[in-house]
């Protein structure tokens, strides 16, 4: 059973009661929260997870409001993982934001069975992409327009490499989007789905685009087949140049989450993905020369 | 509802695990993050062949936690290298504590400990070089304000914590395991002549086994705060069964408690390991060493306050009067740390001057 085939009422009664628990990727979590931002933001954009009754949950989540003044001055959220609160309280219209990148902080801390990169992945013909960037690069931009031209959305934050044999492991999620990045994509396709935009965050605006059906269910692991390091540059065409592995290989450690504390097997595991993959540079300003040269790429390998 | 604390269940009797069910592990999992516990059950866990007794998702998290304490003794090791180099011209065995003092006596469970800050104990007179060397090395106390240097210098068993500036790890020096204003006096003096150099380092120590037990059991009767209570009997669970190998260790133990005035923290230590987990303690031993308990009802309401205090560790596990019990233990805590006419000023102080 899929969240949206609950009715919103009654949705929205268990999201505030027990909690809700649903499948992102390989791990199972449970939200309780009794703000408007969040059961409607989970509602819209999480429509197509799946709803579990599992007794065993990978990770406990609760948003609330602190219990003190600031409940009616200025109000705020806190963000609650079993207990611990890894982070201050934000303003409460950010609340639904503040679930998705508390996720992500839970994930890259409690995932060490995989080779954690800050990247986005895509797939075509089973083979992935992986694009891994610092924040800035436009590598969102790019995942998200990737995402609605007929790649499947693996993940636009963070590549999960199977330590066990080098796979990518699925992990769809709403893909980030920021300040003008937003109106780019609403513009880019009429099939965009958004949510609202949360203002004034420490990173702009932000605004998250649903990850399609597909994407959500399809929970094959492709091999990795092209690592590129994206970089949005004003006004440049969109040029794939080749990378050297070394070089590529420093990259991907540095976009790596969990490369200190996995020790010898984060070596081993991005040797073995270096090794495995094509390694490009790439620079692009325009997402429709962005998308034929990916799709040449994958046409031709 | 059902408020068992299952590491207690487990520590006790590792094979329970075969009649859980996924909720029980749920439970487990979640409660042994929050104690900071759950490298160690994995631990457990393999020592006990029970590992392909557990699902995959629960055994997912144990190694997640088992990767984090790997790379911390990684980083243990490399730390302990350094300060080695940084006090090479203090003339002084650098004597490691607690934590990165029991992975290098190799203590089985030690590789699994989580903790945060390196301690290590240095002559009373040399505090001044090593800080100094430290210094020049590239660890820095900070801006720590003048009551605090003072509350530090003059009241307690160490100088304020130094963090490396590059490396981000905090170390503590101590010059005794005691606050100097506290009631008791363990002679720092014999913790050091009887300290034992570990093998393959070219200059560093560990205390003795006795007074590696003594020293965690007084910690954790001293201590104001619970958030480690539990991780701190298992320390002492682990040490005991580990020492305790040698036949001597239990005579050796009495006597040296006796000596260093610490027979009543070492039988409270000793009592609730082994009403928790069933360590098991020789029978004259533990006749031996309850006379030194504290007078009835206060022996009683103690022990009742700090099992509770101790266990409640995760909301699911949280005991009745847990809020009152931790209050109490937190006064108790400063209590043992200094007088009154002192302690009354420096809580008043402590809740009116906000930290910046």
């Amino acid at each position: 059973m899929i969240i949206s085939s609950l009715p919103f009422k009654q949705f929205k009664d268990r999201v505030s009661s027990s909690g809700i628990s649903f499948r992102v990727g390989p791990f199972s979590v449970n939200v309780r929260s009794s703000i408007d931002t969040v059961i409607s933001g989970i509602y819209l954009l999480y429509s197509n997870y799946h709803i579990l009754d599992d007794d065993f949950i990978d990770f406990w989540i609760h948003l609330q409001q602190p219990k003190n003044l600031r409940r009616w001055y200025r109000p705020q959220v806190v963000f609650n993982l079993d207990g611990f609160q890894p982070f201050k309280p934000l303003p409460l219209s950010q609340a639904f934001a503040f679930f998705e990148w508390g996720l992500n902080w839970a994930v890259a801390k409690h995932a060490n069975r995989y080779l954690l990169l800050h990247s986005a992945v895509l797939e075509k013909n089973n083979r992935a992409l992986i694009l891994p960037a610092p924040p800035g690069s436009g590598k969102s931009t790019l995942c998200a327009a990737l995402s609605l031209s007929g790649w499947r959305l693996l993940t636009d934050e963070m590549a999960l490499t199977q330590l066990s044999d080098g796979m990518i492991r699925p992990l769809a999620r709403p893909v980030s989007l920021k300040n003008e990045s937003i109106n780019i994509i609403r513009a880019f396709s009429k099939e965009a789905v958004i949510g609202n935009i949360a203002k004034d965050t420490t990173k702009g605006d932000v605004a998250h685009l649903k990850a399609d059906k597909q994407a959500v269910s399809d929970q094959s692991c492709p091999a990795p087949q092209w690592l590129v390091s994206p970089v949005y540059t004003p006004e440049a065409k969109a040029v794939l140049e080749p990378m050297d592995k070394a070089e590529m290989f420093m990259h991907t450690v540095n976009n790596c989450f969990n490369y200190n504390v996995l020790g010898p097997d984060a070596f081993h595991a991005t040797t073995r993905l270096v090794e495995q993959c094509d390694c490009y540079h790439f620079s692009y300003s325009q997402l429709d020369d962005a998308i034929g040269l990916f799709d040449k790429l994958a046409f031709e390998s | 509802m059902n408020r068992q604390n299952r590491i207690i269940q487990v520590v006790k009797n590792p094979e329970i695990v075969k009649t859980y069910d996924l909720r029980a592990f749920d439970l487990l999992k979640r409660q042994a993050q929050a104690a900071d516990l759950l490298a160690y059950l994995q631990f457990l866990f393999e020592q006990h062949d029970l590992l392909a007794e557990l699902p995959d998702k629960f055994l997912e998290h144990m190694e997640t936690a088992r990767y984090y304490a790997n790379a911390q003794h990684r980083a243990v090791l490399w730390e302990v290298d350094r300060i080695e180099k940084a006090l090479s011209s203090c003339d002084i065995p650098v004597i490691f504590l607690k934590g990165a003092a029991y992975q290098l006596s190799q203590i089985p469970f030690s590789k699994t400990r989580i903790f945060s800050d390196i301690d290590i104990l240095v002559p009373k007179q040399k505090l001044e070089s090593v800080e100094n060397a430290l210094s020049r090395n590239g660890w820095s106390m900070g801006k720590v304000s003048a009551y605090d240097q003072r509350y530090y210098r003059q009241w307690m068993h160490e100088i304020p914590p130094m963090r490396h500036l590059r490396r981000n790890t905090v170390i503590d020096v101590h010059h005794t395991i005691l606050p100097e204003t506290s009631r008791l006096h363990p002679d720092p003096g014999q913790l050091m002549s009887e300290s034992v150099k570990v093998p393959d380092w070219d200059n560093v120590f560990v205390l003795a086994p006795v007074d590696m037990v003594l020293h965690s059991a007084t910690h954790l009767l001293h201590e104001g705060e619970f958030h480690h209570a539990l991780r701190d009997l298992v320390d002492l669970h682990e040490m005991i069964k580990f020492f305790s190998t040698e036949s001597i260790f239990w005579q050796q133990l009495y006597e040296r408690a006796k000596q260093q005035q610490l027979l009543r923290p070492l039988y409270y230590a000793i009592l609730f390991i082994n009403k928790l987990f069933g360590t098991s303690i020789p029978q004259w031993f533990m006749q031996k060493i309850e006379k030194s308990r504290a007078i009835f009802p206060i022996n009683s309401i103690m022990t009742e306050l700090f099992l509770i205090a101790s266990t409640s560790i995760h909301d699911s596990c949280t005991l009745p009067g847990n809020t009152l019990a931790s209050w109490l233990l937190y006064i108790r805590g400063h209590y043992l740390r200094m007088p009154l006419y002192l302690l009354v000023p420096h809580l008043l102080r402590k809740s009116f001057v906000s930290e910046k």
